[in-house]
């Protein structure tokens, strides 16, 4: 049979505009429902920033690390220490609540140490004070435990610093960043650190070239 | 003969349903307007749409100290900034033939990124966590650095100063000095911070700069500074006296120093490719009319003449490709930011700031009353205080 002409130009016409729709991905984007994650995974939005197993795993470290110093663990008399975020500097590139991680570490720490360490609640101290002034007015009564002369002091105080280092290869759009967090622990009296401990970490990624 | 054109009738019609064009773009929104039509569009825009919207609503709702508002919205947008899209879809069809570059997610240029993180630092600053602030600002800086040349990486001067103003307030003097070193190569004629200065003025004034698209069917897209620019000077006034505050940045510097390298590097493959598919379709154009004026001499029952048809419609369709994968650049642009910006810093002792905003032109003030300056004392007594021309 002899094909005409104009029908093989209109199947090659055909053969080509069909190819490009074929492969042409759908253009919707597909939603997906909420899902509970584990913490220690790497998140699904990635970035060269601290990610949640990055929390997990550093505050992780540090607390078995601390059940470890023999300055707080083996007094007769359970030390008190201070693990909020006040002196936990961010001197880094990372926008970050610094409190996940302090808390992560006081509150394994609490837990694990069996009463070894008492952990001193200074970021509440207001309203400690506002409590024992209304008993000192005699509006609310003492309470079941008695009362003190003060607050309670400390005898160490957790701080650090979170430190990075962001390269970026204007080439290639190739991100890296370093973060290095540092833990130590400050004698609140005379000053000597008697613990310290590094997390760090380097990732990198790489763009696509339609964002450089 | 309608063999052919029916076949060019459905070759046109595959090829415009294969094309997936960026959306018209949408009436512009008065520079001084509020968030409200962008909370719209982010319902009914397209996704890849998203951060341009947040954008817009995040620094639409700063200036109307809607922080509530500005605080999301910027969040958003800086979390779809940081986050790589290397396996992203919408960057992949970006990439292809079939797409306009503005198609593909909109992450915003990178002085665009970095003015997200300078209004999303300013928050921070207000809200007292100066660390945050300065790790803001110090983001911001990497997103300039992404644009520019080795000579001109990381230039952008107000994150710097800001950064080293947030130093400041946190009390680590030894971060500040560092970065005012930094700050003073880039502004040399900046005085610097005083050890008591506790209030912040930040002031813009002028218009976001504008992209354009230019060359042959729109491929690439020019710089071109904001109009009107009705003023470009600032003096704050502390009652009687006026303080020339020192403007530290030039956005449309900024926007346009990159000098389009980049895009004009991604857009050069799909010109190049556009050119290459034109000159082949120009040229069966032109054959086909060499044959067709022909066509008797070979045609002994017109099938020749048949042939040249085909041929013909074969060329329009290569001309139909070609005129789809325009790489129309994307000239999205973030239309309420200024055109430049100005700082001065105060020492009042933790008084409370009745300020007010002079602004002119080349040294002839502008007409119209002087603005007040609207300043807010964070828990820590330091004061932001905010002015924009427009």
């Amino acid at each position: 049979m002899r094909i005409p002409l104009p029908l093989i130009g209109l199947a090659a016409v055909l053969g080509v505009a069909a190819a490009p729709a074929a492969a042409a991905p759908k253009l919707k984007p597909q939603g997906s429902a909420t899902v509970y994650r584990d913490t220690t995974t790497s998140d699904g939005v990635r970035g060269v920033g601290t990610e949640s197993q990055d929390i997990v795993s550093m505050s992780d470290a540090m607390f078995r690390d601390l059940l470890n110093v023999p300055e707080l663990m083996n007094r007769p008399t359970p030390p008190r220490i201070i693990v909020d975020p006040k002196y936990f500097r961010n001197e880094s590139s990372e926008i970050i609540d610094k409190a996940l991680i302090t808390d992560r570490i006081r509150v394994n720490l609490l837990r694990a140490a069996g009463g070894r360490m008492r952990f001193i609640g200074r970021e509440y101290a207001g309203a400690v004070e506002e409590e024992r002034a209304l008993k000192d007015a005699g509006k609310v009564d003492v309470g079941t435990t008695g009362r003190t002369r003060a607050q309670a002091g400390a005898d160490y105080r957790l701080v650090g610093r979170i430190g990075t280092r962001d390269a970026i290869d204007t080439r290639t759009g190739t991100t890296s960043r370093f973060s290095q967090y540092t833990f130590e622990l400050l004698d609140m009296e005379y000053g000597e650190i008697i613990w310290s401990n590094l997390y760090e970490f380097k990732k990198e990624n790489r763009d696509d070239v339609v964002y450089r | 003969m309608k063999l052919a054109a029916l076949s060019g009738a459905l070759g046109l019609a595959v090829f415009s349903a294969a094309r997936a064009a960026a959306p018209p773009p949408l009436p512009p929104v008065p520079y001084d307007a509020g968030p409200e039509a962008f909370v719209g569009r982010l319902a009914t825009d397209p996704p890849a749409n998203r951060v341009l919207n947040q954008m817009e609503i995040g620094a639409r709702a700063f200036w109307r100290a809607d922080y509530a508002t500005a605080k999301p919205a910027l969040d958003d947008a800086i979390a779809r900034i940081d986050s790589v899209f290397a396996a992203d879809a919408n960057a992949a069809k970006a990439r292809k033939l079939w797409y306009d570059e503005g198609s593909k997610d909109f992450k915003g240029e990178p002085y665009e990124r970095a003015m997200a993180f300078l209004y999303r630092g300013l928050i921070y600053l207000h809200e007292a966590d100066y660390e945050n602030a300065r790790a803001a600002f110090r983001r911001g800086l990497m997103q300039d650095a992404f644009a520019e040349e080795d000579q001109n990486r990381s230039d952008f001067a107000l994150l710097l100063f800001l950064d080293a103003w947030a130093s400041h307030l946190n009390g680590d003097t030894d971060l500040r000095d560092e970065t005012l070193v930094q700050l003073k190569k880039l502004r040399p004629s900046f005085g610097g911070i005083g050890e008591k200065d506790d209030t912040l003025v930040l002031a813009e004034t002028g218009l976001a700069p504008r992209k354009l698209g230019d060359g042959a069917a729109h491929a690439f897209f020019v710089y071109r500074r904001g109009k009107p620019i009705a003023e470009n000077q600032v003096q704050v006034m502390t009652g009687a006296a006026a303080i020339q505050a020192y403007p530290m940045e030039d956005l449309f510097y900024q926007a346009s120093t990159r000098g389009g390298r980049e895009i004009d590097k991604i857009l050069a493959g799909k010109a190049q490719f556009k050119a290459t598919t034109g000159g082949v379709g120009s040229f069966l154009a032109d054959t086909t009319v060499a044959l067709s004026s022909n066509s008797s001499a070979f045609s002994a029952n017109g099938q020749y003449g048949d042939a040249v048809a085909a041929v013909g419609v074969l060329s329009g369709v290569f001309l139909i490709v070609s005129s789809n994968s325009r790489p129309q650049a994307d000239v999205r642009a973030w239309s309420s930011l200024p055109d430049t910006l100005h700082v001065l810093t105060l020492g009042l002792g933790g008084r409370p700031a009745k300020l007010t905003a002079r602004f002119l032109k080349t040294g002839v003030p502008v007409e119209g009353a002087d603005k007040p300056i609207a300043c807010a004392t964070d828990a820590n007594r330091k004061q932001l205080c905010l002015v924009r021309a427009h």
